[in-house]
């Protein structure tokens, strides 16, 4: 059960107009300890505009953000120090070294002297940083200093995680690697995972938030517990399907294949299928595949596809 | 916080063989600059000895020397802060910076921090010239502290400036040529002619520190301009913020 103090991040109403233009109108969202929230958006959709107003780098024209229920905007210094950034690129100071970059991102969040120094070299036993604390952040590969950038984001040990394209220009292996790492990571508090990346999503998140043209255009489950595919060897008519007890909704896929709406478990639905002889073939729990999620993206009314 | 801030300035400087160098060349060319008052000095002195003049090392070599050095800070401080903030904004490390507990007071005073004791060596060092000097002859110890403090109210100054146009965009050199084109029209205003502008003059204000007088307008003219360009820095990061 969802309790209150689980609630980590909570926007409402979030809103940013610049001039004329209108970045993002009237974003509702909350993130949760152990969940990673997927954002996405193709570009100019309004995802940094949100990221940036809800890690404090930015003031909302309208709305409020609360982190850990402290309102971001009249308490910031207390509320920023739950929170963890880590923007697109990663921001380190290329003539400091490993070591020097995590303690300066200790100290910018409040923790002094051998609190930062412990913070630091426990987070670099956590990420497999300890051999890398002299050299220079100039000199390290794009994989490592994503990795630095992570260290950073993590060295206090937030609440809330903000994560911008964190797999973006990292090789297979190493895009791997870092997704392992925001799995490992979640228990212990709630990550926002804003990307471009559909493979991100599909592995790590349970819910994304859509947006398209600053405003909110879909907020998706990916693990859909009453959505499922079947197979039928000797399928019905659809509207036969329809009339199941505890269907809620049936699209017909073609060569026997349903996807199905339901109400209820799906046992009274394997009884039904049995009991008429349509011999189920295959049988799929329904992830919302991810093309449905890129059509949504970029504005293609999935139904009407 | 400002502390944080302010070590990491002076730290990101001096990382660099950059900044080492910009503090070689200044160091190198106020020794020149020292020796040639000297040479000057020695070659005058035994007629200003038979004429009975009153002017000494301090008004011939010293003060020169102070106004040299004045002319070296106004070239180094915008080339060591000119990317205080505008690398920050370059490479989005501001991001990080507005995300953390950090106000906009505590970052620009950080960033002055830093940059002021980055530019201190040069003082430093041109005080060291002039108290080496002063054991072979007799120098006002009151006149130098004078003259330090002239300098380091234009180091703060000029530091001041360089944040304000560093903080305006992404290009470190533009922030640069902004700051020496304002601090030398300040520096040059008394050469305007006009009675009105010259009591504006960066020149007029900072000379009275080299003959040992530390006049009050004075200071107050230096506070005023720095504590105004760094109240526009603040509103800078404010506005980037997206305060109104």
């Amino acid at each position: 059960m969802i309790q209150e103090r689980d609630i980590l991040l909570q926007a409402s109403g979030l809103g940013r107009r610049d001039g004329r233009t209108q970045r993002l109108e009237g974003l509702d969202l909350v993130l949760r300890r152990g969940q990673v929230l997927g954002l996405l958006g193709v570009n100019g959709a309004g995802k940094s505009t949100t990221l940036a107003l809800l890690s404090g780098a930015l003031r909302p024209t309208s709305g409020r953000v609360e982190i850990l229920g402290i309102d971001l905007h009249r308490h910031p210094r207390r509320a920023k120090r739950h929170l963890g950034l880590l923007p697109e690129r990663p921001p380190l100071y290329p003539n400091l070294t490993v070591d020097e970059n995590l303690d300066f991102a200790a100290r910018l969040r409040g923790m002094k002297g051998r609190a930062a120094r412990s913070a630091r070299e426990r987070i670099k036993r956590q990420l497999d940083l300890a051999a890398f604390g002299a050299r220079l952040c100039g000199r390290l590969s794009k994989g490592m200093a994503q990795r630095v950038g992570i260290a950073q984001a993590l060295v206090h040990e937030p609440q809330v995680v903000i994560l911008d394209e964190p797999t973006a220009g990292l090789d297979p292996a190493q895009a791997r690697e870092l997704r392992t790492l925001i799995g490992d990571i979640r228990s212990r508090c709630g990550v926002l995972l804003a990307t471009h990346i559909l493979r991100d999503v599909e592995e790590l998140c349970e819910e994304v938030l859509i947006l398209r043209d600053g405003r909110l255009a879909a907020h998706e489950r990916l693990h859909e517990r009453n959505r499922i595919r079947i197979h039928l060897l000797r399928p019905p008519e659809k509207e036969t399907l329809e009339r199941l007890p505890g269907v809620a909704g049936v699209r017909s896929q073609g060569g026997g294949w349903f996807e199905l709406a339901l109400d209820d478990a799906p046992a009274e639905l394997a009884r039904e299928i049995a009991l008429h002889d349509w011999g189920l073939d295959a049988y799929v729990p329904r992830r919302h595949d991810i093309e449905s999620l890129v059509g949504i993206l970029v504005g293609i009314d999935e139904e009407a596809a | 916080m400002i502390g944080t801030i302010a070590w990491r300035e002076l730290r990101d400087l001096y990382s660099s063989a950059s900044g080492w160098l910009a503090l070689a060349a200044a160091q190198l060319l106020l020794a020149w600059m020292l020796f040639a008052q000297l040479e000057i000095y020695l070659k005058i002195q035994p007629r200003l000895t038979a004429i009975d003049s009153p002017l000494g090392i301090g008004d011939l070599v010293i003060a020169p020397t102070l106004a040299s050095a004045a002319l070296v800070l106004l070239l180094l401080v915008p080339l060591l802060g000119m990317g205080s903030l505008a690398d920050e904004l370059r490479s989005r490390r501001m991001t990080l910076l507005l995300s953390s507990p950090l106000s906009a007071t505590s970052l620009v005073l950080g960033k002055w921090l830093g940059l002021l004791l980055a530019c201190l060596p040069v003082v430093v060092l041109v005080m060291a010239m002039a108290v080496a000097l002063g054991m072979g002859s007799h120098l006002d110890s009151g006149r130098l502290a004078a003259g330090a403090l002239g300098l380091l109210l234009l180091i703060a100054l000029a530091s001041a400036v360089t944040l304000w146009f560093s903080s305006l965009g992404e290009q470190p050199l533009g922030a640069a040529a902004l700051s020496w084109g304002l601090l030398f029209l300040l520096w040059f205003l008394d050469a305007s002619g006009s009675e009105g502008l010259g009591l504006f003059s960066l020149k007029r204000h900072l000379e009275p520190f080299f003959l040992g007088m530390v006049p009050s307008e004075s200071l107050v003219w230096f506070l005023t301009l720095t504590m105004a360009a760094l109240a526009l820095a603040i509103h800078r990061i404010w506005q980037l913020e997206g305060g109104d």
